[in-house]
Parts: C-alpha cells; structure tokens; sequence
C-alpha cells in the first residue's frame, strides 16, 4: 500500500477532531436554513433556459407553421377547382336578362316566338400560366349575343342565342382570396430579439459553469443527479483547450423572395421545405468557429391559372323579353337553350430547388450554465449549387415538369447567415441543439441580368452534437 | 456514522433529523473543510452551504450506489473547491507545461507514527500548487480525469503535481526526521 495513503489519509479518517466552538447545531441550524431556501430559489431559476428553449422552439415553429397554415387554405381552395355552376347559372341567367332587353326592344314587337336551339358545342382551353393581376376582373360581360329571328305568319321563330358568360364572379372570389394571401405572405417576419435582461444574468450563470463542475463529478461517481447551486457573481473560466465537436442537424426551412415582379398573386412565395447541415466547430474560451456544410431543399409556389369555356344546356334561361308595345309591360321569354359558359381554374405547383451551401461561421457563447449554453452564430455562406425544378400546367389541364436551369443561377452565391443556438448537455460528450436560423442571399440567383432575386431563407433545426 | 434509518426519515422531510445527522457527520465534514480552507472565519460559511446541500439533495443518496461518508465528503470537497475558487477569482490553478518526473518510492525512512495535528500541519505547509492535488488525489480519492476536469487542467498536469508533492513530502519528513534525530533546526 502506498505510505501516503496508509499514513496520511487512514490517519485523518480514522481520527476527526470535534467541532470548534460555534460550530455545535444549535449555533449552525438557523444559517443552513437560510442558505437551503436560497438554493430552493437557485434550483427554480434552473427552469428558465428550458422556458428559453421552448420560446425559441415555439416562435420558430410559430414562423414555420404560420407559413404552412397559409399553404394549405391556398391549396384547399386551389383544389376546389372553383367549379361552382350554381354561381355561373346565376350569373348567365342575370346577364341574360339585361342583354335581352335591349335586344328585343332594339328588334321590335314581338308577341310570341319560338325558339330553336342549336347546338352547338366549342372547348377554349387556354392554360398558359398567368398572374391574376393581368386578367380581366369585374370586366361587363361583352360577350353576350342574343339574336332573335323572326318568320313570318305562324311561322316559326328562331332564336339563335349564343352566349358567352365569364364567370367574373369566380374569378373576382379568387381575386380576394389570392389578395388576402399576398398581403399576409408579404408581412416582414419578426425576429424575436433576446431582450437585455437575459444576457445580463451571463455573468451570474457562467459562474455555474465552473460550479458544476465538481457537482458533476459526484453525479458521475455515484450517478446522483445534480445538486443545486447558489448563484454567485463570478467570471467563468473559459476552457483553457480548443475544444473540437461535431454536429448534425435537420429540420424545416421557409424562404421568401425580393423580387417584386414575382411578388404579386400568383406567386405565393416559400412554402415548407427541409434542410440537413452536417458541421464541425472549434471552440476556443467562448468563441465556436463552425464550418459545415448544408443542403436545402427549397419549395415555392404559383397560382397558375387557365380559363376554359364549354357549351352547356340550360333551362328556362331567359333568352329574351317581349314588350307589350300598348302597355309597355315585359315578358320575359324562358326557353330551355345553350350556353357558353367559361369556368376559371385554379392551380397551385411548386418549383423545387436544391441548394448545397457550405458554410464558416463564428459564435459567441452568451450563457452557459452547467447544462445549457446559449450561442449566438454569425457567418457568410458559399452556395455550391443551386439548381431547380419547375411544375406547371399544360394545354390538357395536366402537371408538366421542367427544369428551371435556364433561370436559376447555378453556383457561386454568397450569403450571409445568422443563428440562436440553444444547446443542452446529454453527458460529458453529447448534447441536444435547437437552432433557429436566418439567411440571406447576396447574389441574385436569377441568371436574368435584369431581375435581382437574393431570397431570404429561415430555419428551425434540431440536431446532435458530439465533443471530442 | 449514520444509520439508513436516520436517513430516511430525512428523506422524509423530518427537520428533527436534520439534527441528528448534522452532529454525526459535522466533525467528519469539518476535518475536510479545514484542510481546504484556511481562513477560519468561511470554515462555517462553507460547513453551512455543505449541510444545506445535504439536506436539499439527499433524496438523491442512494446507498446500493455508495456509502453516505464518500457522499458526504464529495459535497463537502465540491463546496470547498467553490469557495476556494470564488475566492480567488476563479482560477483555482495555475497551469504550467507539464514535464515527466519519475516518482522514487523509497519511502522505508518515513515516520509511520504521524498523528492527525501533525499531518495537517505538514499539508499546511506544503505549496498550494501541490496540496490541492496531493489532497484530492490522495486524501479524497479523486482521480487524475477528475482533477483535471475540477482544477481545469490536464491529466499530465495533475501527475505531475501529484508526483511533485509526493517527492515534497517525502523531502520534508526526512528534513524532519533529521532534525528530530540530530536536533537540527
């Protein structure tokens, strides 16, 4: 046995002096007391990274959420098809009645006709995508003729009615509602701004850092969990090594284009993607250098829109009036007849885009407290690659796909990017993350040199992180 | 030194054993405290904060995993080494390049008769650098991973300084042994 431990610490263990003088529990009671109720307060203050954790967690998801809700009442509507007969009967049957007025009084007098239906039946299918801004809204329906032929004697009238009805009303509805999207989808998103008093406590908190550092040796020892700590207003001491990790992360990503000409109805801006961002960091003191590498998958979306105008039976449409050139009085003439109608059709279709970035970036820690460390990252970005596909609609009302090469600027952006990473210790090597992620693109990624499109992307990701 | 019952019942959250365990562990706890901290009037600060984390967290003792005198002396060595660096600005030590010394274990001429005074005393004596390492390698069991991780140092560093007071000690009981033998000053 080692003379140290048979002479120094047997000794001391097997021979403990008594207590000194104001050490007896009667003269200690009343000052342990007191300090136990202020470690209680120090194990509840413990709490408030999590509180943190979950804000950041909840505004990011709030970002990413709002975004997707908005898709999906755009797609529901989308989906809709906006085939609504009953609006365009409607709509005929009031449209009808105005035209044939003055038709019938332009013509003449008549008492009674009879009407012959031809039929007649054309398809105008026109698909070419569109922004709303460029079609006609509450256009008067022009297109409206009404001919009434007269024979004579018992004879026979013939009314040959052809008419064309635009569903303004259709299209006015989905007007408002692309409207309603726009003005919502250009809302700036708010950035959540950690306020002053949380980064005050770092002082306070850091000190944690060095205290739970022997507590932390006790739970490893005997695998208790964690004592609590009284929060002293002491520096930390920073590690005095570099310290090298690694570290995945994954989640959803949201972008938004400045590109004004793009921002109008059709173009409903990012909708939910993903990305994963596989990274190493270096941390010196309270400096992180990262370099990672990232992919995103990217989506946008666009209302494409195409008209298309059928011939359909109707009945009792009021083809004409008759006037009674005595009393003055009209009569309305229903007959069972043919009509165009034109239905508008909505489609929404996303354009996908592959994005590899890699990314250098330093961080500084702004709180560490045993388990929790708060970083805040900022950096500049190289885009690898940025390469797309398109979806759209063609002449038969089905989803073609194409590649958006020609439009999209293939390599070489820069970006800068700026992160609040929020990242709790599992052990001595692992810890969670949760990142909310902002970036923006400083080239155009159009190829046009007239159009400057530098989109801004934001994240929430979560990931793993491994020290070495 | 504390019997399960005793801690259970505090467990339980009855204060009147807060007593009893206080009086059985406080002099084991002050003969930790008082090799760590010097200045007297904090011993009672640090004896206070050590209690009191006791009693906080003692539904954490778990007695398949330890006995309660190792688990003790953990709270009271963490305590200490808290306060010791609150004190000093939180550097507890000041690392320097560490270089390889060969421990001489020849330690057939050290006095075995050594008595709990006499011990403190030489500890009070030895350089801060040594005695802090020397006390938690030796006297508290910690290992060189764990030193490391406390003091903020490397594992060679804490060798060497474990080694480096071991070779001080050894010098001053032969100095002493000396002395006592030749009547030497």
């Amino acid at each position: 046995m080692d003379y140290f431990n048979s002479n120094f610490k047997d000794r001391l263990e097997d021979d403990t002096q008594g207590l000194p003088e104001g050490f007896a529990w009667e003269d200690m009671k009343d000052g342990i007391e007191e300090k136990m109720i202020a470690g209680r307060k120090a194990k509840r203050n413990r709490w408030w990274p999590l509180l943190l954790l979950l804000l950041i967690t909840g505004c990011g998801g709030w970002m990413v959420a709002s975004y997707f809700e908005k898709d999906i009442q755009v797609v529901n509507s989308a989906n809709d098809k906006v085939y609504t007969p009953e609006i365009v009967e409607a709509l005929s049957a009031e449209t009808a009645e105005d035209k044939s007025i003055d038709n019938v009084e332009a013509i003449g007098k008549t008492e009674t006709g009879t009407i012959v239906n031809t039929p007649e039946k054309e398809s105008n299918i026109n698909n070419t995508p569109k922004p709303l801004s460029q079609l006609p809204v509450d256009k008067p329906s022009n297109n409206t003729a009404t001919n009434i032929k007269q024979q004579d004697g018992n004879s026979e009238s013939s009314i040959e009615q052809k008419t064309n009805v635009e569903a303004n009303l259709i299209q006015t509805s989905n007007k408002k509602i692309v409207e309603q999207k726009t003005s919502e989808t250009n809302q700036k998103p708010k950035v959540i701004v950690a306020t002053k008093d949380i980064f005050e406590t770092r002082n306070k908190v850091s000190e944690l850092t060095l205290l739970s550092k022997p507590i932390s040796l006790l739970s490893n020892e005997f695998d208790y969990p964690v004592l609590s700590i009284g929060a002293l207003s002491k520096k930390t001491i920073p590690p005095a090594k570099a310290q090298l990790s690694m570290a995945i992360l994954g989640g959803a990503n949201v972008w938004r284009n400045n590109l004004e000409s793009i921002q109008n109805e059709d173009h409903l801006s990012g909708v939910l993607g993903w990305s994963v961002r596989p990274e190493v960091s270096l941390r010196k003191h309270k400096w992180q250098f990262t370099f990672a590498y990232q992919y995103d998958q990217l989506q946008e979306e666009f209302a494409y829109e195409g008209s298309t105008t059928v011939l359909e039976e109707r009945e009792d449409v009021v083809v004409g009036n008759v006037v009674n050139s005595l009393t003055g009085a009209s009569t309305p003439i229903l007959k069972d007849t043919t009509i165009n109608v034109t239905y508008i059709q909505r489609e929404l279709k996303y354009n996908d885009y592959e994005v590899h970035h890699l990314d250098f970036s330093v961080g500084r820690i702004l709180v560490e407290q045993r388990k929790h460390t708060l970083l805040l990252n900022a950096g500049l970005g190289l885009t690898l690659s940025f390469q797309g596909n398109g979806k759209r609609l063609n002449n038969l009302n089905l989803v073609d796909e194409f590649e958006l090469r020609s439009a999209v600027n293939p390599a070489q952006l820069l970006s800068i990017s700026s992160s609040l990473q929020y990242s709790y210790s599992i052990n001595d090597r692992f810890s969670i993350l949760t990142r909310v992620q902002f970036r923006q693109f400083l080239n155009s990624i159009a190829l046009s040199s007239t159009d400057s499109m530098r989109p801004t992307v934001y994240g929430l990701n979560l990931g793993l992180q491994h020290r070495f | 030194m504390i019997n399960t019952h005793i801690i259970e019942t505090c467990k339980k959250g009855d204060k009147r054993s807060y007593a009893l365990i206080y009086k059985s562990a406080a002099p084991y706890v002050y003969s930790i405290v008082r090799r760590y901290i010097e200045d007297t009037e904090y011993r009672k600060d640090v004896m206070q904060e050590t209690f009191a984390k006791v009693f906080l967290n003692i539904k954490s003792f778990d007695d398949q995993k330890g006995p309660f005198k190792g688990w003790i002396r953990k709270v009271a060595v963490n305590e200490c080494l808290l306060h010791l660096r609150s004190k000093s600005n939180g550097v507890l030590f000041v690392e320097y390049a560490a270089e390889k010394i060969e421990e001489i274990k020849d330690d057939s001429k050290l006095p075995t008769d050594l008595s709990r005074q006499e011990i403190e005393s030489i500890l009070d004596k030895m350089p801060n650098g040594y005695r802090l390492v020397f006390m938690l390698a030796v006297l508290d069991d910690y290992s060189h991973k764990e030193i490391s991780k406390t003091l903020n140092i490397t594992t060679e560093t804490s060798r060497s300084q474990l080694v480096r007071s071991k070779r001080w000690l050894r010098n001053f009981l032969n100095s002493q042994h000396k002395r006592d033998m030749y009547g030497l000053l």
